[in-house]
């Protein structure tokens, strides 16, 4: 049976009259990669603060590993804010070693870990640098470092590629699966969804501080999405309201069927109204089009 | 694994200060600050003087023994007395009652020990050195009668030492150079901690949120045990400044000692241990007042620079009290020291100095103490209560309808 490292039930924040969550509830599995989604301003910052206790929830029920935060679960947390800054001024290695300390190892222990992740990240020369001479994707390395420098059982990542360039992003995806593997779950919270696709095993989407998709990742894309028709064609391709919606541009065409319609049906349709059809394709929807569609 | 974040707090907070070098520029400079201080307060001091010379010539009656034989009875016109010289101890009772305002003695043989007593009235600090001028007015006067005297002659040119003793309730009361040398350092000790350490506290508290670091660490620790954590490494920091200063003024003592115009005999400073405690007291108290404030302002501002601008004003409150330190030491229970005593940011340096003075009363020393005592904890729960909602406040200023929402 699986084990829920996180719990949010019926989850309000308000600030002052200001409601940002509306009854929010998710779980997320132990070792499981997780993806919290949802526009801007949707909330989701707010629920993280509130399940670390930075903000205080309104009402509901928030617990981690069956227990609400408290400051002793330290040890087994990671997170990475959104707004994230470093101690500009201060070195490198004694950065890292301090929050190893903080979260509970002893001095030797994090020495050595922030040794090991300096060297994965091929930053062991710059150690004792300032990190305000290393460039943004370097100090973005460091503020991962000190996020898992003590192996965290929980991951929270709010927006973790923010800022980087691919080459950055792909290695920090990377890293994300290597902890995984080794036994951390991890929580982010992006806006790219084809990192989601690739990397997470479920979701929750919400709006306006409200959940609107919950699940696995294509049991979401298969309940949600309609399937849309890919289309290359040749003559004026007509309307119809009562069949499909369409969008085209050079003779390709993406339909999507109005509901209970059937892709055969648009077919046998367009071919009645004599269009000439080149390339003919049903393609799933994507987390993006899903996203962009209910947000 | 049990953590002292707390102190892993502090010694970052230390380690990170003490390694700046505007800790150490500040913590050089600050001798010359005090001698700036001194120059306003002394300034100030000139001022009373002038006063107080004024209500020297006020005197109803000063009373003469003068077995120098040597003052002229003509000059002798009132507030002046002359009583006989058997009359001594008599006379001091009539100072010490009140009777008289002043006694002045002109020894025998003054002419060798080039010194005249004083015994008056206490009048306040300031003011006991107030029949200074007019005792030694009179003496040459009575000697420019009879210059003929190659000796008076002598007597004349040379400058005349003062002897005073002061009373206070019926009690002589000391007035020694090393009476003063534990309130004074008191006094410095409340600067030090007041506005070097606060400052540091500020920009420790203002790096925090510029840096975006704060809620990495608030998902660490409790905000109680970051401002804890701060503050207990700034009393190491400001620990580290006084032993500096210690040995900086004892090596100029040292060197200069020759050339000083007094000297100090360590052993005749009076140690007072409940004098002490409580002047203890009322420094740390001083300090948690403008650290807690600190804290709060740094939290509540976007930006160091904003913050800094912000502080002044509460650094200024604190250290309005110099600008009219000769009148609290010249009326230690006078109004405006009585009403200073008991406002916030005043309350801590004028009560140092009223403790130093032995203007307080046991009564005074606990009503004091009590209300100090809230400031901090006021001080301490709006504090706490700015950290949690401004220091996530990254962009502006933490307004009063946030602070008293829900967090």
């Amino acid at each position: 049976m699986s084990h829920n490292i996180i719990s949010i039930s019926n989850l309000y924040k308000s600030f002052g009259s200001t409601e940002v969550l509306h009854d929010l509830s998710f779980e997320v599995e132990e070792g499981e990669i997780f993806a919290f989604l949802g526009a801007n301003g949707s909330g989701k910052t707010t629920t993280i603060r509130c399940l670390l206790g930075i903000c205080k929830a309104s009402s509901g029920e928030l617990l981690i590993d069956n227990q609400p935060f408290d400051y002793s679960l330290t040890s087994m947390l990671g997170y990475l804010p959104e707004e994230r800054g470093l101690y500009t001024t201060s070195r490198v290695l004694e950065t890292m070693v301090y929050f190893g300390e903080i979260k509970g190892l002893n001095r030797k222990e994090a020495t050595k870990r922030a040794y090991e992740y300096l060297e994965r990240v091929d930053l062991l020369d710059k150690s004792n640098t300032e990190i305000k001479k290393l460039s943004s994707g370097q100090q973005q390395k460091i503020q991962l470092g000190i996020t898992i420098i003590n192996r965290p059982r929980l991951l929270i990542l709010d927006e973790p590629t923010k800022g980087l360039d691919p080459v950055n992003r792909s290695l920090l995806m990377n890293m994300l699966t290597e902890l995984n593997k080794a036994g951390s779950t991890v929580v982010f919270i992006t806006h790219q969804m084809e990192e989601v696709e690739k990397i997470a095993d479920r979701l929750v989407m919400i709006k306006e501080g409200r959940g609107i998709l919950y699940g696995n990742v294509d049991e979401v894309k298969r309940q949600f999405g309609i399937n849309t028709i890919h289309l290359n064609y040749r003559g004026d391709l007509p309307e119809n309201s009562q069949l499909y919606t369409f969008t085209t541009q050079n003779h390709f065409a993406e339909i999507t069927p109005q509901k209970n319609i059937t892709s055969e049906a648009i077919i046998r349709f367009l071919l009645e109204k004599d269009i000439k059809i080149s390339k003919f394709q049903i393609a799933a929807p994507s987390l993006q089009e899903i996203f962009i569609k209910v947000s | 694994m049990k953590r002292n974040t707390i102190l892993l707090v502090a010694k970052r907070e230390y380690i990170k200060t003490v390694r700046k070098p505007s800790f150490w520029i500040a913590t050089l400079a600050f001798p010359i600050l005090i001698l700036i201080v001194s120059f306003v307060s002394g300034y100030s001091a000139q001022r009373v003087e002038e006063k107080i010379k004024q209500e020297a010539k006020e005197a109803k009656l000063i009373l003469i023994v003068d077995k120098s034989r040597i003052i002229d009875m003509q000059i002798l016109l009132p507030p002046f007395e002359q009583i006989e010289l058997d009359k001594l101890e008599f006379g001091i009772d009539r100072v010490k009652t009140n009777e008289a305002d002043a006694l002045f003695v002109f020894p025998e043989d003054i002419q060798q020990s080039q010194v005249i007593s004083i015994y008056a009235q206490d009048d306040g600090l300031i003011n006991r050195g107030k029949y200074n001028d007019t005792a030694r007015q009179l003496l040459k006067q009575s000697l420019l009668l009879g210059l003929e005297d190659a000796n008076k002659i002598n007597l004349f040119n040379q400058e005349l030492k003062i002897q005073s003793t002061h009373f206070k309730d019926g009690q002589e009361i000391s007035d020694r150079l090393e009476d003063f040398i534990v309130p004074a350092a008191s006094v410095i000790l409340y600067f030090v901690l007041a506005f070097l350490g606060s400052n540091f506290l500020l920009m420790s508290v203002s790096e925090e949120k510029e840096n975006r670091v704060i809620e990495i660490i608030l998902s660490i620790m409790s905000h109680r045990e970051i401002i804890w954590g701060k503050i207990v490494g700034l009393l190491g920091v400001i620990f580290t400044q006084v032993i500096v200063l210690l040995i900086l003024g004892g090596a100029i003592f040292w060197f200069s000692r020759d050339s000083l115009p007094f000297s100090i005999d360590w052993s005749l400073i009076p140690i007072d241990p409940v004098q002490i405690l409580i002047s203890c007291f009322y420094i740390i108290c001083g300090f948690l007042t403008i650290a807690t404030a600190m804290v709060g302002v740094g939290s509540a501002m976007p930006t160091y620079k904003e913050a800094q601008s912000f502080s002044s004003f509460f650094i200024m409150l604190s250290i309005f009290p110099i600008y009219f330190a000769a009148l609290i030491l010249q009326e230690p229970n006078g109004p405006i020291a009585m009403v200073t005593s008991y406002f916030p940011f005043t309350a801590p340096l004028i009560l140092l100095i009223r403790n130093a003075l032995g203007a307080l009363s046991l009564w005074e020393t606990f009503v004091s103490s009590v209300i100090l005592l809230g400031y901090v904890a006021a001080g301490f729960y709006f504090s706490f209560k700015l950290f949690e909602f401004g220091s996530l406040e990254y962009s502006q200023k933490l307004s009063l309808k946030r602070l008293f929402q829900r967090r």
